[in-house]
């Protein structure tokens, strides 16, 4: 049977393929038979896939459990934003999302060029491609599965076990982990970013396919937009594993959150590029449209990363069915790629003459390949074990500590980018001798500052335990001073300060606001940089830290002069109220024939007790839906208001069922989202120095710590951070860090966002079409 | 464009000569798993569980007079199979110190048995000082040496995990609990991204986790999360006992 949901996917295929068709007429024919309702046909597609997403959105609100996607990600005691935030939970949910966000994105350049010129309609041609592609993948795996389609309910309905029409009373539930606010915004900011690369990529493949003028006006905003969705996504993936997961920071080199992170530098590798070749369309005419190609790619290699289940991450989505078609698709936009840049690389007249090392294109070129250097040793890093692992089946580690290869390698790019940033951003052909000295000089500094030797201030921490099994040219580059860090970061933080003074300077309004704009950005990457070397080498950790709940209320020195106070312990389930486990006791007082000869089990507050003088205890439990006499053997002895759950039969022949007690627990609401949580003053040299609360949330299938963060106001002073792994043996664990200037890099992130929307807000015509 | 071709050149070279040598230093240095084993804190663990419970079995070894003879084939095949000796193929058996050591011996390594004064215990040491204690037996005046009950200790872990790595280094690699483990339990490690299903009968959820076998796959302890030393050591050294004295 088509459901709806996968009905609507069918009719927007057949729509879509309407529209292509007429463009295709058009391009390859030049007949208009269709030409009219190719915008329309873009419209409805992306009005279609509209109703989809709100259908599916609909059916998470509703708790529709006959589909499976609902089922898997959802259930009826999360609050309603999770409910929603569940749709983009899983697979099936961020393909249907990303496809939307490419219609949108087609609709919009159907709506602003009209396709009136070749260029727009051949980009469409290549936009609409990609989409039906991905209409297909969501077809394949859909989120309008039906759960009877499910291989085990196929078996239990065969079986007789369950009946043909029998609807879950509830669903699987939402992992612990994707329980919290940034889990709602990660995948959103992510997909849009993802699908929204989908339109430079088609314009720069259609000018190199045939040179056409325009391209890189038409996808500029696009790939501005793209670059703050996708930085963004990836900025608050790093506050979720901060202020969440407890990784120890906000950036842990998994596989992928690299991943994401690979599109990114090479697509801030094409902004730069297309910034030069609007100017002159001769300048990186293959280089920045090979680099939007390339971080299209990327952003494909992203989401196999995520889908395929080959890589090891803690995003564990693992499944490989629509993996091979997301490789495919890959593998041939690589191929074209490749095939097309190589045709123009070898008709373009190579005439010009070599104007030397030191000019500002030359310039800009090391900085495209320092952004490709550092993006490939990303992809390097998460591919090659994955590709050890296909051929010869062992299990790699990329080093002793995974984050060290990625340190270790990255650093000293690092370090040559921040001084081309310093060189680049204010080199004057006038100046350049000056301006050569001064970045000899820095260099010199740099070189030097890697030297001194210090307590433990280097690029890879020479107290962890791994640092002595890392190999000799880890342990090599790893020995580098951070110190060197400071000249490069000071250079560039000079050289946007007298940028941002030279645009001020200028009377046009637009110029200013758009050098306001750069100085942000560039300004956010000194931050951002400075940020995470201070935050993750000068953090104070104190692990392993138990407080007894008797010392409730006591201040516990924890040593190195931290004391915390426990203020509080209490658990709650998360959707309020209390869950009992097992059968409502309604439900039996309701229908106690049906429950004839069989266990129970049943869950409540204990509300009376009653001593049966060596017959036993009587015992009244009491939960939402009403009161029922448990007898138990013996004497016992059990406070009230105390939580049970009893297992038992009903005994026949009474009035009022009362059920006979074979086995007693603690009431547990094990399947229930139940959140435990801590007070916490924390203290140093007496003085307290943060408070909050950490949680430890678990329920259906895993756990989640949410770290109790302080944050400091200042910029120097270290943001409190605790974490609390759930309560054990009487017993409350938790990990005390003190993590300094990481403000520096959440200050950073919001300013390069400000100046990108500043940038994209000022229109600049390019040069190459003014002059048309 | 002659300096931009030189610079893309360089660049190129850079990369495949990177690529290259972190692949070689992950195929010789950072090897986690082959078909059989991994290699974890610095300890060799079985990839099969039911291997596992095959080498945990009590199982009679030999006879103490067989041997040189007819019985030194099976101290062979146990060096080799279960303990995973491979050098023994070569290597030659004497018996010496009035016949209470069995030497196995090659020109560069060497493992003894060691029977006690009153021929009750016995114990079996590798030349890289690995100690293994043996059980004997009297029937019939003949001194049959078994390998006694051997507790399974089940690690799981996943190469995203970030405590375990710790949790290798600190506290799989303390000293005194590799000592134990390595000599007295029977190594499994379980890869949470491939033995899923086995995580899931034993109802584990999360990387770092321990679990304690018998060999009839009965539970006999857990250790969820990135433990310390001091809380492992007490632990991996009463699941032996237990399992020793049964």
């Amino acid at each position: 049977m088509v459901t709806f949901g996968n009905a609507i996917l069918y009719i927007s295929l057949l729509v879509s393929a309407v529209a292509l068709a007429g463009l295709l007429l058009k391009e390859l024919k030049n007949s208009s038979l269709l030409t009219r309702f190719i915008s329309p046909m873009i419209f409805l597609t992306a009005g279609l896939l509209t109703v989809a997403y709100l259908l599916i959105t609909y059916y998470f609100v509703v708790g529709d459990f006959t589909y499976d996607y609902v089922w898997q990600y959802s259930s009826s005691d999360l609050p309603l934003v999770y409910k929603i935030s569940g749709t983009w939970a899983g697979q099936p949910g961020t393909y249907l999302l990303w496809v939307w966000v490419i219609f949108l994105s087609a609709a919009w350049l159907a709506y602003t060029t009209r396709h009136s010129t070749p260029l727009a309609r051949r980009t469409q041609i290549i936009t609409v491609v990609i989409g039906i592609y991905f209409i297909v993948l969501t077809l394949v795996q859909t989120p309008f599965k039906l759960i009877y389609e499910r291989q085990e309910v196929i078996e239990l309905i065969a079986s007789g076990a369950l009946s043909s029409n029998f609807v879950p009373s509830d669903g699987s539930g939402l992992n612990a982990l994707l329980i919290n606010f940034w889990m709602i915004v990660h995948p959103p900011l992510m997909f849009i970013g993802y699908a929204a690369m989908t339109i430079p990529f088609a314009a720069a493949i259609v000018y190199l396919l045939t040179k056409e003028d325009g391209w890189e006006e038409l996808s500029r905003q696009w790939s501005r937009f793209t670059w703050l969705f996708l930085g963004m996504g990836i900025a608050v993936g790093g506050v979720w594993a901060y202020v969440v997961l407890g990784w120890g920071g906000f950036w842990a080199w998994d596989p992928v959150e690299t991943a994401s992170f690979i599109p990114w530098l090479t697509l801030t590798g094409f902004l730069h590029a297309a910034a030069l070749h609007r100017k002159n369309k001769k300048t990186f005419s293959i280089a920045a449209p090979v680099l939007a190609a390339v971080s299209f790619i990327l952003v494909i290699y992203a989401a196999i990363v995520v889908r395929s289940g080959l890589f090891n991450s803690v995003h564990a989505f693992g499944d490989a069915s629509t993996g091979s078609l997301l490789l495919i698709a890959a593998l041939i936009v690589t191929l074209v790629s490749i095939a097309l840049a190589m045709r123009r690389y070898f008709e373009e007249p190579d005439t010009a003459e070599d104007p030397g090392f030191w000019n500002k294109t030359n310039i800009f070129y090391i900085a495209l390949l320092l952004f490709v250097v550092l993006a490939f040793i990303s992809f390097w890093g998460i591919t090659y074990p994955v590709f050890i692992q296909l051929t010869q089946g062992l299990k790699v580690n990329v080093a002793s500590d995974t984050k060290n290869f990625f340190n270790v390698w990255s650093y000293p790019f690092t370090i040559i980018l921040l001084l081309a940033l310093g060189f680049g951003l204010n080199y004057k052909e006038s100046e350049k001798e000056k301006q050569k000295q001064t970045l000899f000089i820095v260099a010199a500094i740099s070189v030097i500052s890697m030297l001194p030797r210090t307590e433990n201030f280097y690029v890879l921490d020479h107290s962890s335990p791994f640092w002595i099994n890392e190999p000799p040219i880890y342990k090599l580059i790893g020995s580098i001073s951070l110190i060197s860090i400071f000249p490069p970061l000071i250079y560039a933080a000079s050289a946007v300060y007298q940028s941002l003074a030279g645009y001020l300077s200028v009377t046009s309004q637009k110029v200013r606001v758009k050098g306001i704009g750069l100085a942000m950005v560039h300004i956010a990457v000194v931050l951002i940089i400075f940020g995470a070397v201070i935050s993750s080498t000068l953090d104070h950790k104190i692990e392993r830290i138990n407080i007894p709940l008797e010392a409730t209320g006591e201040l516990v020195n924890v040593g190195d002069g931290y004391g915390i106070r426990v203020v509080d312990f209490s658990t709650r389930s998360l959707t309020g109220g209390t869950d009992y486990s097992g059968t409502s006791i309604g439900q039996v007082i309701a229908n106690p024939s049906s429950f004839g000869e069989k266990t129970v089990k049943i869950s409540g507050k204990v509300t009376n007790l009653r001593s049966m003088e060596g017959h036993g205890t009587l015992v009244e439990l009491t939960d939402s839906s009403g009161s029922m006499w448990v007898i138990f053997q013996g004497n016992i002895t059990v406070p009230v208001n105390a939580e049970l759950t009893v297992s038992g039969e009903l005994m026949p022949g009474f009035e009022f069922p009362i059920m006979s007690a074979t086995d007693m627990g603690e009431s547990d609401i094990t399947g229930k989202y139940k959140v435990q949580s801590v007070e916490l003053e924390i203290y140093q040299n007496n003085k307290m120095i943060g408070s909050g609360i950490a949680e430890y949330l678990e329920g259906k299938g895993g756990s989640g710590t949410f770290p109790m963060v302080d944050p400091s106001i200042s910029l120097f002073a270290g943001d409190v951070y605790v974490i609390f792994q759930g309560m054990g043996g009487g017993v409350v664990p938790l990990t005390l860090k003190i993590i300094p200037a990481i403000n520096f890099a959440w200050i950073g992130i919001i300013l390069s966002a400000a100046g990108i929307i500043l940038i994209m807000a000022v229109k600049t015509k390019s040069k190459a079409s003014t002059a048309e | 464009m002659k300096t931009k071709k030189m610079m893309s050149i360089f660049v190129f070279v850079l990369i495949i000569f990177f690529a290259y040598i972190s692949y070689n230093i992950s195929l010789s240095d950072f090897r986690l798993s082959d078909g059989n084993y991994s290699y974890l804190g610095d300890i060799k663990w079985h990839r099969s569980l039911d291997k596992g419970f095959q080498l945990a079995q009590e199982k009679d070894l030999f006879i103490w007079d067989n041997v040189p003879g007819d019985d030194s084939d099976e101290i062979m095949m146990y060096l080799r199979e279960d303990l995973d000796t491979r050098w023994v193929d070569n290597a030659k058996i004497i018996k010496t110190d009035e016949d209470r050591t069995i030497r196995i011996f090659t020109e560069e390594k060497s493992a003894e048995i060691m029977i006690d004064e009153n021929k009750e215990k016995a114990k079996l040491k590798i030349s890289d000082d690995k100690i293994y204690n043996l059980k004997v037996e009297q029937k019939n005046d003949k001194y049959i040496i078994s390998q006694e009950n051997k507790p399974i200790a089940v690690y799981f872990w996943a190469i995203w995990c970030q405590y375990c790595a710790g949790f290798q280094a600190n506290t799989l690699g303390d000293p005194r609990v590799k000592k134990i483990l390595e000599e007295d339990y029977v190594l499994v490690a379980m890869d949470l991204d491939i033995d899923r299903d086995t995580a899931r009968k034993y109802g584990v959820s999360y990387p770092p986790y321990v679990l304690f076998l018998d060999g009839n796959d009965n539970v006999l302890e857990r250790i969820p999360g990135a433990v310390d030393a001091d809380y492992f050591l007490p632990i991996v050294t009463r699941v032996r006992d237990q399992v020793r004295s049964k």
